[in-house]
């Protein structure tokens, strides 16, 4: 079963996507700043990672550099909120593959989660 | 009714909790940007507060919350980037937000509309935000406004290809469209440009790329790229892998180097070149500066992986918790409150069991048993307890703003100090603590501290201190309030309380002055001294000390006229178990809560003095009313006072208002017991304030010594009076 990692700093939104995942056959495991992801990342080597920009601690664009950095193949989809275009395009530049934005439908997060890891 | 679709009761409740942590957040962080001023880390946390609220609150469906937040965090950016400065004015308009987006937050938990009105509110933050731009781009606005909606040269349509259209290697240029509702098209207008990047180079784009990075809205991108390949389908392929593209087409492929867009564009794709060259993503078709690029990469790596230890080694320790639902806590509880009863009634059952067999193995074995059971109860019982306790700051943190208000509503100037906010205390106590403490706080506030110009003038600092402190002693949670205001003046207090008719000007005259003072704790007099803008809620004095000793705590004042004044209230860590005296009248148990016991003393009739019609005793020079615990809780035709008996106790209890003295007959034992309510079918039983279950399974009643006092004074009071 693939697994991704859902890095969020809100419980709300980590268990939105948990559920959204779990239930359509991913294995879900959470982090709630960039640091805790890093630590994940390193540690159980995700299959993917839905990255929050705006966190405590380490933001999701620094937690791109870091987790890129460990593994140049990892794959990261930056999950945002409306107007930080210019830090989606930073975290695309940093290498991140995708983008899905908050509010999210169910569908694109499944579709954007499919077309990285099927 | 608010509803929010596809959200289950649970989603509700993390939501519910999250946007609590994160209004108390913004909220610190406002009262911190107030007293230190603009501070990159404060405003920052402020900053990610408001988002995470943001997305949150989309995602639940919340509209106007998530609008809210989202005009906020667009100010609070600008703030951010200094290009706003934070002022009295901003910092009243971000504080309104955070009550606006409580009351927001109040619908969710409710489901009830607030009817709350955010246009107005949204509105002032856009003009100021409308304002610091204005003022920041005045001097390229030129070229900002004007560019704005610029988008070069139209892209030629697939119409126009007037026969240049061929196979083979060229310059390949690609219309490129997002669907209608694709979030953040100059993202994906970006990423595709991203991906065609690596595949040739890009001679140019419409808009330019640095239209798109500005976040630009794009609704169609125009692509022209160098292209090594045959067939250009590879290039619309990849252009189509990018999410929310509707479609890519190729418009024209014209000869290598026949493609020169105008001066804008070529400048805009070089600069697109260059970063990509940068970050390492080597251009296919220039092979001269691969290793340039290769090494900056390495490089780039290299420095985050250094990053990459720095911060994993100032990793915070997080402490581990989980949450658990409170009636899940009750449940525990309650189960341990039977156990500890069971606990007594089997240390009593092998206490029987030691007398009649003294000598038997078994009996020690049991002894030995229920010894390490009733230990075990003790640890259980105690850990419970813990799993219950909660630091007092989540009742204290919501002062400082309180304060912050009320001393600018005033023209006053106030240091407000907290202290001992880890202290823990019960959940049941802190959720009824609340009000009270408001109360005093606002009359430390109101009526402790002076006005600045009265300060100075009394030679005291400007600014007065209110300070806030909490600490354990014993079993109970102490919270003081001290301010270094005007203090109370008893005199004042004496002839209000005369002029209100409290009191005879005799008995003014009498009262020590500290009898006086605690007279702001009659009904009478605090309501209707007090009201004013300040503490005008209606709660008095009085209502805050009922609610202290509804908790069995106590309240009391120490005051320096000039010099201040300190309330010091005493609580009970818990309210489910107490210690209490149990008694016995007429063959049956009453329990009454240590606390308000003073001492027990025993008595003969002939010590009972008759004084002002009602029965009292004569304690070391003090007159004691008498209270028989019959009288009180009589059964139909059981009024005798058993007068036969020769010998009783007066158990001396006390509260605010006075001691009185209840008379029982046998004194049984004091213990632990466990609070239950009378239940609802019962009823408020006068001068009951619960009851209890023995350890043998009989049910005693807990008294309520602050309403039997005030039974023995009103009576008093009476016949006085007739």
């Amino acid at each position: 079963m693939p697994t991704v990692l859902v890095v969020d700093d809100a419980a709300f939104m980590r268990m939105r996507a948990g559920k959204l995942l779990s239930q359509n056959g991913y294995e879900v495991i959470e982090a709630e700043n960039g640091l805790d992801a890093l630590n994940q990342y390193t540690e159980h080597n995700p299959d993917l990672v839905l990255m929050d920009i705006t966190m405590p601690v380490m933001d999701g664009l620094t937690a791109v550099r870091e987790i890129r950095g460990v593994d140049p193949e990892a794959k990261i989809i930056m999950v945002s909120a409306m107007g930080q275009q210019a830090m989606v395009i930073e975290a695309i530049k940093l290498g991140a593959k995708d983008f899905i934005v908050k509010p999210y439908e169910p569908d694109s997060v499944l579709a954007s989660v499919k077309k990285l890891i099927g | 009714m608010l509803e929010f679709p596809g959200m289950t009761a649970d989603d509700i409740k993390v939501f519910l909790i999250d946007a609590e942590e994160q209004l108390q957040a913004l909220e610190d962080g406002l009262l911190e940007l107030e007293q230190v001023g603009e501070d990159e880390e404060v405003i920052g946390q402020i900053f990610r507060a408001a988002h995470t609220l943001k997305g949150s609150s989309a995602t639940l469906g919340h509209e106007k919350m998530a609008k809210l937040t989202h005009s906020m965090e667009s100010l609070l950016d600008l703030v951010r980037k200094s290009k706003l400065e934070v002022g009295p004015d901003l910092m009243d308009v971000l504080f309104e937000c955070l009550d606006v987006l409580r009351v927001l937050n109040r619908e969710v938990e409710t489901g009830q509309e607030s009817g709350e009105d955010i246009t107005v509110l949204t509105g002032r933050l856009l003009d100021i935000i409308a304002c610091a731009e204005e003022e920041t781009t005045e001097a390229d606005s030129e070229e900002s406004c004007a560019g704005g909606r610029d988008r070069g040269e139209p892209a030629p349509r697939e119409g126009d290809m007037d026969g240049t259209l061929m196979h083979g290697p060229g310059d390949v240029e690609l219309a490129v469209a997002f669907t209608k509702d694709c979030p953040m098209p100059s993202v994906r207008a970006y990423q595709v440009a991203d991906r065609l990047s690596v595949m040739g180079n890009i001679i140019y784009t419409v808009p330019s790329m640095e239209r798109i990075e500005a976040g630009e809205d794009v609704a169609e991108l125009t692509v022209a790229i160098q292209w090594d390949g045959d067939s250009p389908q590879p290039l619309v392929e990849a252009a189509m892998a990018v999410s929310d593209v509707e479609s890519a087409v190729v418009v024209q492929v014209r000869p290598t180097g026949s493609l020169r867009a105008h001066s804008e564009a070529s400048a805009a794709a070089e600069v697109f070149m260059d970063e990509a060259t940068e970050k390492g993503v080597a251009p296919a078709a220039r092979g001269d500066d691969d290793g340039g690029s290769e090494a900056g990469a390495k490089a780039a790596s290299g420095a985050s992986a250094v990053a990459a230890r720095t911060t994993a080694s100032a990793m915070p320790t997080r402490a581990t918790t989980v949450r658990v639902d409170v009636a899940r806590l009750d449940v525990l509880s309650n189960l341990v409150a039977e156990l500890v009863i069971d606990r007594t009634h089997l240390a009593q059952l092998e206490s029987k069991l030691a007398e009649k067999h003294g000598g038997d193995g078994l009996v020690a074995e049991l002894n030995r048993t229920s010894t390490h059971i009733g230990r075990l109860t003790t640890e259980l019982q105690e850990a419970i307890n813990k799993a219950r306790m909660f630091p007092i700051a989540n009742v204290f943190r919501r002062f400082p703003r309180m304060v912050r208000d009320l001393a600018q509503g005033q023209g006053k100037e106030i240091d407000f100090i907290i202290e001992g906010e880890d202290t823990e205390l019960d959940r049941s106590v802190s959720e009824e603590i609340g009000d009270p403490l408001i109360h005093l706080i606002r009359n430390a506030v109101g009526h402790g501290i002076e006005s600045p110009e009265d300060r100075v003038a009394a030679g005291k600092p400007r600014k007065g201190t209110v300070k806030l402190s909490a600490f354990h002693q014993e079993n109970y949670i102490v919270i003081q309030i001290a301010d270094d205001g005007r203090g109370i003046d008893p005199d004042a207090i004496r002839e209000s309380a005369v002029s209100k008719g409290l009191i005879s000007e005799d008995t003014a005259a009498r009262l020590s002055d500290r009898d006086a003072v605690n007279l702001i704790f009659s009904p009478g007099l605090s309501t209707s001294k007090q009201v004013d803008d300040v503490s005008g809620r209606g709660v008095g004095m009085d209502i805050v000390r009922k609610n202290i000793e509804r908790l069995n705590g106590t309240i009391s004042i120490d005051t320096v006229m000039g010099e201040g004044s300190t309330f010091t209230v005493k609580l009970p860590l818990t309210l489910a178990i107490i210690r209490a005296l149990l008694v016995g009248y007429d063959s049956r148990i009453y329990a009454i809560p240590l606390a308000s016991v003073m001492e027990i003393t025993m008595i003969e009739l002939s010590d009972i003095h008759t004084v002002h019609g009602s029965e009292a005793i004569r304690l070391r020079g003090d007159v004691v009313p008498l209270l028989w615990l019959g009288d009180v809780f009589a059964r139909d035709g059981e009024d005798d006072r058993a007068d036969q008996w020769e010998r009783m106790f007066a158990v001396i209890t006390s509260s605010h208002e006075g001691q009185v003295g209840l008379v029982v007959d046998s004194l049984v034992g004091e213990m632990e017991i466990v609070i239950k309510s009378v239940g609802s079918f019962i009823g408020n039983i006068p001068g009951v304030s619960g009851v209890t279950i023995l350890g043998d399974g009989r049910v005693a009643l807990i008294l309520d010594v602050p309403s039997l006092v005030r039974r023995v004074v009103e009576e008093r009071n009476d016949t006085r009076r007739s």
